[in-house]
């Protein structure tokens, strides 16, 4: 690798991590001004900070799977209750512990995006339509289910280990390499990739568009599965709603993906610029919270970020062309005073 | 050769084709959901012994619908133009809590509602803004715009319900303020989508907005006109919510935007809008769903039970009237 491929790798990955690193030394400071502590002042901190950016992750790499094809699946926040609601408690009746939960989990709600994914190629109706339908059904299943307790992990024995800080980062490790592979170099990725540029061109160029459609229904419906059983171990229960209440999760997890999209296009891969998003998001919560504002108020502040963040995005060209506008403006000034200065 | 034996020598329409032949028909996308809603009608009267055909359960439907419908015919201004707003659930909340919050300063019912319905359009003209002068997706300002206008409603009434004299919501609910309201309000979206230009460009803009552009028409104002028409209506849903119950909580408007789209579908409308958009699809969804759900709750089944019957039929339905591409769905195909 000769020495101009390794800086521009290294400006990579410096800009990969700028954002949650800045992030974090940002809140430091704020925190350490306003309550004497820092971001991550003890251990707890660590492992909420670790729950939190787990699901955010899953969350957002579920979202990632369908909304750059042109799919919005509103359904993804129901299909997070159906896994974990009916895996986990399964798993809970046959005492599998919280691998069991886990594993059951992620079966179950990989089998929700089966069946989304299955519809959505046969009946080919807009996606978010579709969504709006199955999140309805799901939600009257999960919330119809177990005597409409949801699923209740606080005092269950053999469960800890989902609060395990080394497990829950053996997992995230996996789930990384799981996600690269699948993305970045598998034949589904590929095809994924392709679709994404053109849907058409990749169905002319043979490239089976609906079985990869299913596979990434079912990727996302094991993805949101997986967030919700962290989600659960964090919180302690898991209560089912219904009228389209699962929706918060789906636009809440929207920030982090898009926010990753954009980091991740800096080293060319997704899977870990939404890593960088979720942590970049996380740790601007806690940062936050560490204030001691109220929900909404935290609230008012993210989104607002999320907005000035989508304005930047949508406009960065503009900006760009504006610069190099500017830029050329100079040059040419220069040039003629220059000019006009020779002739004088 | 006479028309039989021409008839006969044709070849046969399989199944298919002539469901396509029906589909076609222009006037199919505005009988289809009349045939829904009065075969939903017909099959509860049936069920409950003509007990769904009283008059307070047509009322009691109708009550139901007034303000989802007001805030489905209001969205689907933006929806014709090919654009989605599923904020407007939260944008009626906060409306509502500003409407509310006049009412008490003042004790003025009339400033009541002119407030509600500023801040309905002015909220709406923002959504749009961010959209027309800084180019992020509508739906994405949506997202967006859900949990920020939720923060901040939640952030003003904290965890207590903000209430407003039930005396005067009773004396505005008895005077049949919401019945002349949502009359006019939805005259005058009526007119503006079917007999004006502006309608018609937003129908154009909302079928092809490169080919609408190129016409000499002007999609950012006319997005602006949507908005504002959809304003107006969020505002008076805000006025209908609050005098319904009396009080504006953080729950109100959760989930709205949904509902309001399910109506929009149900009602027969493309939510990428187009030709085909109409003014009164909301109102025909928001009709079937209250029906539905009445109807299923009269026989007996439980609400969680109706939700999933709900999502179901929705399904079907759309299915049945929609059309099924080569490829998978994308915008330019619908």
């Amino acid at each position: 690798m000769n020495h101009k491929t390794v800086s521009y790798k290294l400006q990579s990955v410096l800009k990969l991590i700028i954002l949650p690193v800045a992030v974090y030394i940002i809140f430091e400071i704020i925190d350490r001004l306003v309550t004497g502590k820092g971001v991550i002042s003890s251990k707890a901190d660590l492992r909420v900070l670790f729950r939190t950016v787990i699901t955010c992750y899953c969350f957002a790499m579920a979202l990632n799977c369908n909304l750059l094809l042109g799919r919005m699946d509103l359904s993804a926040g129901a299909q997070m209750f159906m896994g974990c609601i009916f895996g986990g408690n399964i798993a809970l009746q046959f005492n599998l512990g919280g691998i069991g939960i886990l594993v059951l989990s992620i079966v179950i709600g990989a089998l929700c995006g089966l069946l989304v994914g299955v519809l959505f190629v046969n009946m080919r109706i807009l996606p978010m339509v579709l969504g709006i339908g199955m999140t309805l059904i799901f939600e009257c299943f999960s919330f119809g289910a177990y005597n409409q307790q949801g699923l209740m992990l606080y005092g269950k024995k053999n469960v800890e280990i989902l609060s395990n800080l080394t497990f829950i980062l053996l997992v995230a490790i996996l789930l990384i390499l799981v996600m690269t592979f699948l993305f970045q170099h598998s034949t589904f990725g590929y095809s994924r990739r392709a679709i994404q540029g053109s849907q058409k061109l990749a169905a002319d160029s043979g490239i089976n568009i609906f079985k990869n459609c299913i596979l990434c229904y079912v990727l996302a419906g094991a993805l949101v599965a997986c967030a919700g059983v962290f989600d659960t171990a964090y919180k302690g229960t898991l209560t089912p709603g219904l009228g389209m209440s699962s929706n918060g999760s789906v636009f809440s997890n929207m920030f982090p993906m898009f926010l990753g999209i954009w980091l991740g296009s800096f080293v060319r891969n997704p899977v870990i610029g939404v890593l960088g998003g979720a942590v970049s998001v996380k740790l601007l919560t806690l940062g936050l919270s560490k204030l001691a504002l109220g929900g909404s108020t935290q609230n008012i502040i993210i989104y607002s970020l999320f907005l000035i963040f989508m304005i930047y995005r949508t406009n960065s060209s503009k900006m760009e062309y504006l610069k190099k506008k500017k830029v050329r403006i100079k040059l040419a000034q220069e040039t003629r005073r220059e000019r006009h200065l020779q002739i004088t | 050769m006479s028309d039989t034996e021409i008839m006969k020598g044709a070849p046969r329409l399989s199944l298919t084709d002539r469901v396509s032949i029906v589909k076609n028909n222009p006037s199919f996308s505005f009988t289809f959901p009349i045939v829904v809603l009065l075969l939903i009608i017909s099959v509860f009267g049936a069920a409950t012994g003509g007990d769904f055909f009283g008059k307070n359960i047509f009322v009691g439907i109708f009550n139901q619908a007034i303000i989802i419908g007001t805030m489905a015919t209001a969205v689907s201004f933006i929806y014709t133009t090919g654009n989605l707003d599923i904020s407007v659930g939260n944008t009626m909340a906060l409306s509502a809590t500003i409407g509310a919050l006049v009412y008490n300063l003042t004790g003025n019912a009339n400033l009541m509602v002119v407030s509600a319905i500023i801040s309905g359009i002015l909220l709406m003209l923002f959504n749009c803004t961010m959209s027309v002068i800084f180019g992020v997706k509508s739906i994405t300002v949506a997202i967006v715009m859900i949990q920020l206008y939720s923060a901040i409603v939640s952030n003003i009434l904290g965890p207590e319900t903000l209430k407003v004299d039930y005396a005067m919501c009773k004396i505005m609910e008895n005077a049949g303020f919401r019945y002349a309201a949502f009359i006019i309000y939805f005259i005058l979206c009526f007119i503006v989508f079917h007999l004006t230009s502006a309608g018609r460009e937003l129908r154009f803009i909302g079928g092809n907005e490169i080919c609408a552009n190129q016409t000499g028409m002007n999609a950012n104002k006319a997005k602006y006109i949507s908005f504002f028409m959809a304003g107006i209506g969020v505002g008076l849903a805000a006025v209908f919510t609050i005098i319904r119950t009396g009080s504006v909580s953080t729950e109100v408007g959760n989930g709205m935007g949904m509902d309001v789209m399910l109506a929009t579908v149900l009602g027969g409308m493309s939510i990428f809008g187009g030709a085909k958009s109409n003014s009164y699809a909301g109102l025909l969804g928001a009709l079937t769903v209250s029906a539905l759900n009445k109807g299923l709750l009269m026989v007996g089944i439980s609400p969680t039970v109706i939700q999933g019957v709900r999502g179901a039929v929705f399904l079907l339905l759309v299915y049945m009237n929609s059309e099924r591409p080569q490829t998978l769905p994308t915008r330019q195909q619908v």
